[in-house]
């Protein structure tokens, strides 16, 4: 009887020990580790990146352009502080004219009206 | 045309004359000054022209100018709407890394968690293969 009673006592402690370790040892479910989303930003991030590249790279086309232009700019500067100095020089040249010409003997006036018709002609 | 010898120099200023040699040329005769005041007015009005030459080159060469500046102005606002697309590309660069680090973090979220039922099992494992022996045996005896 005792026996018998143990045996069941055994048993009932087997299969609560059972159904303790299978709730424990249940299957977990599958954790989503989101690959085709992390992969989709990814690839998302690498086109903008190489449009940055790209863009980065115009810009310094358009830089080099800007060097070009500020060079010429620099040279036009340049010939027109030569022009400058040209006007500033037939400016005082056509300020000289009349008092050269008062300080002329006649024949120098005359000397110079040829000359002026030959290079008129 | 009859040669006529010239007869007077005595011209006041302002006043012109014409008087034929006897060789037969035409003379035209003003005073000194006014001769003066011809040769000057002409030499100015000559150099006049230069200046008036070396101003349309002024002209030109400040219209190039203007023009290279336009290009520049051009230039660097197509370098300035570049760099906003740059830093839009960027901002969205930054969006997406914020979205993979949520979605990075989600993940590490759930294997902690799976990490630590596994460890309990391992445990309780252990425990069970320990304790379950004993436990019968001490039944059985």
């Amino acid at each position: 009887m005792k026996l018998q009673s143990n045996i069941q006592l055994i048993f009932i402690i087997v299969l609560a020990g059972a159904l303790i370790l299978s709730l424990i040892f249940r299957p977990s479910t599958p954790i989503d580790t989101y690959e085709d989303e992390l992969r989709e930003l990814e690839e998302i991030n690498k086109q903008l990146g190489v449009s940055n590249d790209s863009i980065i790279l115009l810009n310094v086309g358009l830089q080099n352009e800007l060097q070009e232009i500020l060079l010429e700019i620099d040279g036009t500067k340049v010939i027109l502080q030569q022009t400058e100095e040209k006007l500033k020089q037939l400016e005082d040249a056509k300020t000289e004219i009349p008092a050269l010409i008062n300080n002329m003997d006649s024949d120098s006036i005359t000397h110079h009206l040829s000359e002026y018709l030959n290079r008129r002609n | 045309m009859i040669a006529l010898p010239i007869t007077s120099q005595n011209i006041s200023t302002g006043e012109i004359k014409t008087s034929i040699t006897p060789q037969g040329d035409t003379l035209i005769i003003l005073p000194l000054e006014d001769a003066k005041i011809i040769l000057s007015d002409l030499l100015q009005y000559e150099i006049t022209d230069s200046i008036l030459e070396i101003y349309k080159e002024r002209d030109s060469l400040n219209l190039n100018t203007i023009t290279l500046q336009k290009d520049i102005i051009t230039n660097l606002s197509s370098q300035n709407s570049n760099l906003k697309e740059v830093i839009l590309n960027f901002e969205q660069i930054q969006e997406n890394q914020k979205d993979e680090i949520i979605l990075k973090e989600d993940v590490i979220k759930k294997q902690n968690k799976e990490i630590r039922k596994q460890k309990f099992q391992k445990i309780m494992g252990f425990m069970g293969s320990i304790i379950l022996p004993i436990l019968t045996l001490v039944v059985l005896i």
